[in-house]
Protein backbone atom coordinates (compact mmCIF):
# COMPACT_ATOMS: atom_id res chain seq x y z
CA UNK A 1 0.00 0.00 0.00
CA UNK A 2 1.16 3.48 -0.76
CA UNK A 3 1.47 6.11 1.86
CA UNK A 4 -1.63 8.65 0.39
CA UNK A 5 -1.51 11.90 2.88
CA UNK A 6 -4.07 13.36 0.93
CA UNK A 7 -6.04 10.62 1.27
CA UNK A 8 -7.29 12.20 5.16
CA UNK A 9 -9.59 9.51 5.80
CA UNK A 10 -13.07 9.14 5.63
CA UNK A 11 -15.07 11.73 7.02
CA UNK A 12 -12.82 14.30 5.67
CA UNK A 13 -12.90 12.06 1.80
CA UNK A 14 -16.55 12.22 2.44
CA UNK A 15 -16.72 15.71 3.34
CA UNK A 16 -15.42 16.72 0.08
CA UNK A 17 -16.75 14.23 -1.76
CA UNK A 18 -20.38 15.56 -0.83
CA UNK A 19 -19.14 19.53 -1.18
CA UNK A 20 -18.14 18.48 -5.07
CA UNK A 21 -21.01 16.54 -5.54
CA UNK A 22 -23.07 19.47 -4.55
CA UNK A 23 -21.67 21.75 -6.57
CA UNK A 24 -21.26 19.49 -9.54
CA UNK A 25 -24.68 18.08 -9.23
CA UNK A 26 -26.67 21.46 -7.54
CA UNK A 27 -29.28 20.99 -11.02
CA UNK A 28 -29.84 17.50 -9.96
CA UNK A 29 -30.46 18.45 -6.46
CA UNK A 30 -32.83 20.99 -7.06
CA UNK A 31 -36.87 19.72 -6.65
CA UNK A 32 -39.88 22.23 -6.61
CA UNK A 33 -43.30 21.93 -4.69
CA UNK A 34 -45.80 23.80 -3.21
CA UNK A 35 -45.12 22.81 0.28
CA UNK A 36 -42.14 21.42 2.13
CA UNK A 37 -42.69 18.51 4.43
CA UNK A 38 -40.88 18.30 7.80
CA UNK A 39 -38.46 15.36 7.67
CA UNK A 40 -35.84 13.84 10.32
CA UNK A 41 -33.04 11.76 9.31
CA UNK A 42 -31.21 9.32 11.21
CA UNK A 43 -28.28 6.88 11.35
CA UNK A 44 -27.26 4.30 12.63
CA UNK A 45 -24.87 1.68 12.14
CA UNK A 46 -26.30 -0.07 10.01
CA UNK A 47 -29.04 1.67 7.96
CA UNK A 48 -30.59 5.01 7.79
CA UNK A 49 -34.20 5.84 9.31
CA UNK A 50 -35.84 8.49 7.27
CA UNK A 51 -39.61 9.72 8.56
CA UNK A 52 -41.37 12.54 6.85
CA UNK A 53 -44.59 14.21 7.75
CA UNK A 54 -46.74 13.43 4.99
CA UNK A 55 -50.48 14.16 6.28
CA UNK A 56 -53.49 13.40 4.92
CA UNK A 57 -51.52 11.60 1.80
CA UNK A 58 -52.72 8.31 0.14
CA UNK A 59 -49.78 5.59 0.02
CA UNK A 60 -50.35 5.56 -3.69
CA UNK A 61 -49.50 9.31 -4.27
CA UNK A 62 -46.07 9.14 -2.82
CA UNK A 63 -42.87 8.06 -4.75
CA UNK A 64 -39.69 7.44 -4.18
CA UNK A 65 -36.53 6.75 -5.77
CA UNK A 66 -32.92 5.88 -5.17
CA UNK A 67 -30.46 6.60 -8.15
CA UNK A 68 -26.81 7.19 -7.57
CA UNK A 69 -26.60 8.03 -4.15
CA UNK A 70 -29.44 10.34 -4.38
CA UNK A 71 -32.58 9.98 -2.45
CA UNK A 72 -35.54 11.63 -3.72
CA UNK A 73 -39.16 11.47 -1.86
CA UNK A 74 -42.34 13.16 -3.73
CA UNK A 75 -45.92 13.05 -4.44
CA UNK A 76 -48.92 15.01 -4.52
CA UNK A 77 -51.29 16.26 -1.74
CA UNK A 78 -54.77 16.49 -3.97
CA UNK A 79 -56.73 19.44 -2.90
CA UNK A 80 -60.59 18.16 -2.23
CA UNK A 81 -62.71 19.36 -4.75
CA UNK A 82 -65.39 21.92 -2.86
CA UNK A 83 -69.03 21.13 -3.31
CA UNK A 84 -71.35 23.68 -4.59
CA UNK A 85 -72.13 25.29 -1.56
CA UNK A 86 -69.38 24.62 0.38
CA UNK A 87 -66.48 27.35 1.41
CA UNK A 88 -63.29 28.00 2.99
CA UNK A 89 -63.42 30.11 5.85
CA UNK A 90 -59.70 29.46 6.88
CA UNK A 91 -56.61 27.90 4.55
CA UNK A 92 -53.96 26.96 6.13
CA UNK A 93 -53.43 23.77 4.40
CA UNK A 94 -50.98 23.40 1.54
CA UNK A 95 -51.74 21.11 -1.18
CA UNK A 96 -50.15 20.29 -4.38
CA UNK A 97 -46.92 18.55 -4.74
CA UNK A 98 -43.47 18.50 -3.05
CA UNK A 99 -40.59 16.79 -3.70
CA UNK A 100 -36.89 16.73 -1.65
CA UNK A 101 -33.53 15.28 -2.10
CA UNK A 102 -31.24 14.18 0.05
CA UNK A 103 -27.93 13.26 -0.65
CA UNK A 104 -26.63 9.65 0.56
CA UNK A 105 -23.05 9.58 1.65
CA UNK A 106 -23.20 5.61 1.99
CA UNK A 107 -24.37 3.20 -0.64
CA UNK A 108 -28.02 1.89 0.26
CA UNK A 109 -29.01 -1.81 -0.72
CA UNK A 110 -32.11 -0.52 -1.98
CA UNK A 111 -33.20 -4.04 -2.65
CA UNK A 112 -33.88 -4.15 1.08
CA UNK A 113 -35.38 -0.50 2.02
CA UNK A 114 -38.68 -1.00 3.18
CA UNK A 115 -41.70 1.91 3.85
CA UNK A 116 -44.39 2.27 6.55
CA UNK A 117 -46.89 4.54 6.26
CA UNK A 118 -49.33 5.31 9.46
CA UNK A 119 -50.71 8.34 10.92
CA UNK A 120 -49.51 10.60 8.17
CA UNK A 121 -46.00 9.64 8.83
CA UNK A 122 -43.72 7.74 6.27
CA UNK A 123 -40.94 5.87 7.63
CA UNK A 124 -38.08 4.82 5.61
CA UNK A 125 -35.56 2.01 6.77
CA UNK A 126 -32.54 2.35 4.12
CA UNK A 127 -30.08 -0.64 5.26
CA UNK A 128 -26.33 0.30 4.08
CA UNK A 129 -24.66 -1.89 2.06
CA UNK A 130 -23.43 -5.02 3.67
CA UNK A 131 -19.53 -3.47 2.34
CA UNK A 132 -20.28 -0.20 3.94
CA UNK A 133 -21.36 -0.98 7.70
CA UNK A 134 -18.25 -1.24 9.78
CA UNK A 135 -16.87 -4.70 11.04
CA UNK A 136 -15.37 -5.21 14.40
CA UNK A 137 -12.50 -7.40 14.21
CA UNK A 138 -11.42 -9.91 17.37
CA UNK A 139 -8.03 -9.79 18.34
CA UNK A 140 -6.90 -13.08 19.28
CA UNK A 141 -3.83 -13.67 21.52
CA UNK A 142 -2.35 -15.26 23.93
CA UNK B 1 -56.26 72.86 13.08
CA UNK B 2 -52.67 73.52 13.53
CA UNK B 3 -50.29 73.40 10.24
CA UNK B 4 -47.87 70.93 11.24
CA UNK B 5 -44.23 70.61 9.33
CA UNK B 6 -44.19 67.59 7.10
CA UNK B 7 -41.24 64.93 8.00
CA UNK B 8 -40.78 62.50 5.82
CA UNK B 9 -38.28 60.65 8.22
CA UNK B 10 -41.00 60.42 10.95
CA UNK B 11 -43.03 58.82 9.00
CA UNK B 12 -40.51 55.98 8.67
CA UNK B 13 -39.68 56.11 11.78
CA UNK B 14 -43.22 55.39 12.86
CA UNK B 15 -43.16 52.15 10.64
CA UNK B 16 -39.91 50.86 11.77
CA UNK B 17 -41.31 51.32 15.43
CA UNK B 18 -44.61 49.13 14.59
CA UNK B 19 -41.88 46.48 12.65
CA UNK B 20 -40.06 46.30 16.23
CA UNK B 21 -43.14 45.85 18.27
CA UNK B 22 -44.41 43.23 15.24
CA UNK B 23 -41.25 41.45 15.69
CA UNK B 24 -41.12 41.72 19.50
CA UNK B 25 -44.74 40.39 19.79
CA UNK B 26 -44.15 37.51 17.53
CA UNK B 27 -41.34 36.34 19.75
CA UNK B 28 -42.54 36.92 23.12
CA UNK B 29 -45.28 34.89 22.21
CA UNK B 30 -42.94 31.89 20.67
CA UNK B 31 -41.49 31.84 23.85
CA UNK B 32 -44.26 32.21 26.29
CA UNK B 33 -46.68 29.58 25.13
CA UNK B 34 -44.06 26.79 24.59
CA UNK B 35 -41.75 27.44 27.81
CA UNK B 36 -38.73 27.99 25.61
CA UNK B 37 -38.99 24.94 23.75
CA UNK B 38 -40.00 25.78 20.06
CA UNK B 39 -43.78 25.77 19.55
CA UNK B 40 -45.46 24.38 16.74
CA UNK B 41 -48.85 25.36 14.87
CA UNK B 42 -50.63 22.15 13.07
CA UNK B 43 -52.41 24.12 9.96
CA UNK B 44 -56.47 23.94 10.18
CA UNK B 45 -58.66 24.44 7.20
CA UNK B 46 -62.40 25.08 7.90
CA UNK B 47 -65.09 24.91 5.55
CA UNK B 48 -68.73 25.92 5.75
CA UNK B 49 -72.01 24.73 4.26
CA UNK B 50 -75.54 25.91 5.06
CA UNK B 51 -75.83 23.73 7.34
CA UNK B 52 -72.51 22.24 8.56
CA UNK B 53 -69.04 23.49 9.65
CA UNK B 54 -66.13 21.50 9.03
CA UNK B 55 -62.72 21.25 10.49
CA UNK B 56 -59.46 19.55 9.31
CA UNK B 57 -56.52 19.59 11.35
CA UNK B 58 -52.97 18.40 10.75
CA UNK B 59 -51.73 16.09 13.10
CA UNK B 60 -48.98 13.71 11.90
CA UNK B 61 -47.46 11.03 14.17
CA UNK B 62 -49.94 11.66 16.86
CA UNK B 63 -52.50 9.33 18.36
CA UNK B 64 -55.95 9.76 18.69
CA UNK B 65 -55.86 9.44 22.34
CA UNK B 66 -53.45 12.55 22.81
CA UNK B 67 -55.68 14.85 20.86
CA UNK B 68 -57.81 17.12 23.09
CA UNK B 69 -60.93 18.47 21.56
CA UNK B 70 -63.71 21.13 23.16
CA UNK B 71 -66.15 23.56 22.22
CA UNK B 72 -67.92 26.23 23.99
CA UNK B 73 -69.96 28.65 21.94
CA UNK B 74 -68.52 29.03 18.88
CA UNK B 75 -65.15 28.70 19.86
CA UNK B 76 -62.91 25.68 19.47
CA UNK B 77 -60.20 24.49 20.61
CA UNK B 78 -57.84 21.40 19.54
CA UNK B 79 -54.71 20.61 22.21
CA UNK B 80 -52.14 17.70 22.59
CA UNK B 81 -48.72 16.61 23.12
CA UNK B 82 -47.08 14.80 20.17
CA UNK B 83 -44.91 12.96 21.84
CA UNK B 84 -41.24 12.03 20.27
CA UNK B 85 -41.00 8.03 19.70
CA UNK B 86 -37.94 6.56 22.16
CA UNK B 87 -34.80 8.13 20.63
CA UNK B 88 -31.91 6.04 19.59
CA UNK B 89 -29.01 6.14 22.02
CA UNK B 90 -26.34 5.13 19.18
CA UNK B 91 -28.12 6.54 16.36
CA UNK B 92 -26.70 9.91 14.65
CA UNK B 93 -29.28 12.65 13.88
CA UNK B 94 -28.48 14.23 10.31
CA UNK B 95 -31.33 16.46 9.89
CA UNK B 96 -34.09 17.21 12.39
CA UNK B 97 -37.15 19.65 10.90
CA UNK B 98 -39.85 17.82 12.91
CA UNK B 99 -41.11 19.78 16.03
CA UNK B 100 -42.53 17.88 18.98
CA UNK B 101 -44.52 19.02 22.50
CA UNK B 102 -47.35 20.84 23.25
CA UNK B 103 -49.52 22.58 21.25
CA UNK B 104 -53.19 24.66 21.53
CA UNK B 105 -54.90 26.15 19.22
CA UNK B 106 -58.16 28.21 19.50
CA UNK B 107 -60.27 28.93 16.73
CA UNK B 108 -63.50 31.07 16.87
CA UNK B 109 -66.03 29.10 14.11
CA UNK B 110 -68.09 30.73 11.94
CA UNK B 111 -71.33 29.68 13.31
CA UNK B 112 -72.58 28.75 16.43
CA UNK B 113 -72.99 24.43 16.46
CA UNK B 114 -75.21 21.75 17.89
CA UNK B 115 -72.29 21.31 20.78
CA UNK B 116 -74.13 17.45 21.54
CA UNK B 117 -73.51 16.34 17.59
CA UNK B 118 -70.00 17.25 17.13
CA UNK B 119 -68.15 14.26 15.28
CA UNK B 120 -64.37 13.39 15.13
CA UNK B 121 -62.39 11.05 13.36
CA UNK B 122 -58.80 11.10 13.45
CA UNK B 123 -57.21 9.15 9.83
CA UNK B 124 -53.68 9.56 8.35
CA UNK B 125 -52.60 11.88 10.68
CA UNK B 126 -55.66 14.47 9.87
CA UNK B 127 -58.25 15.30 12.55
CA UNK B 128 -61.91 15.58 11.00
CA UNK B 129 -64.43 17.59 12.95
CA UNK B 130 -68.21 18.11 11.93
CA UNK B 131 -69.96 20.42 13.68
CA UNK B 132 -73.56 21.03 12.42
CA UNK B 133 -75.05 24.29 12.47
CA UNK B 134 -77.38 25.24 15.32
CA UNK B 135 -80.91 25.62 13.81
CA UNK B 136 -81.08 29.47 14.11
CA UNK B 137 -78.18 29.87 12.34
CA UNK B 138 -79.06 27.86 9.04
CA UNK B 139 -80.70 30.06 6.39
CA UNK B 140 -84.09 30.10 5.91
CA UNK B 141 -85.90 30.44 3.03
CA UNK B 142 -88.98 33.01 3.72
CA UNK B 143 -91.98 32.62 2.01
CA UNK B 144 -93.62 35.49 0.96
CA UNK B 145 -97.57 35.49 0.78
Amino acid sequence: MYYRPYRMGWGVQNELDRGWRAMQDEDEMECRGTWIPAVDIRERKDAFVLMAELPGMKREDIRLTIRDGILELSGEKKAPQLQEDERYNRKEIRHGSFCRKFLLNTDIDSAKVTATFRDGVLELLLPKAEKMIPKTIEIKGE
Amino acid sequence: MAIVRWRPFRELNTLQREMNRMFESFFRDFEEESGGELAWYPSIDVKETNDKVEVFAELPGMRKEDIKVSVRDNVLQISGEKKREEEEKDANYHRIERVYGTFSRTITLPAHVEIGKVEAYFKDGVLRLTLPKAEEEKPRQIEIK
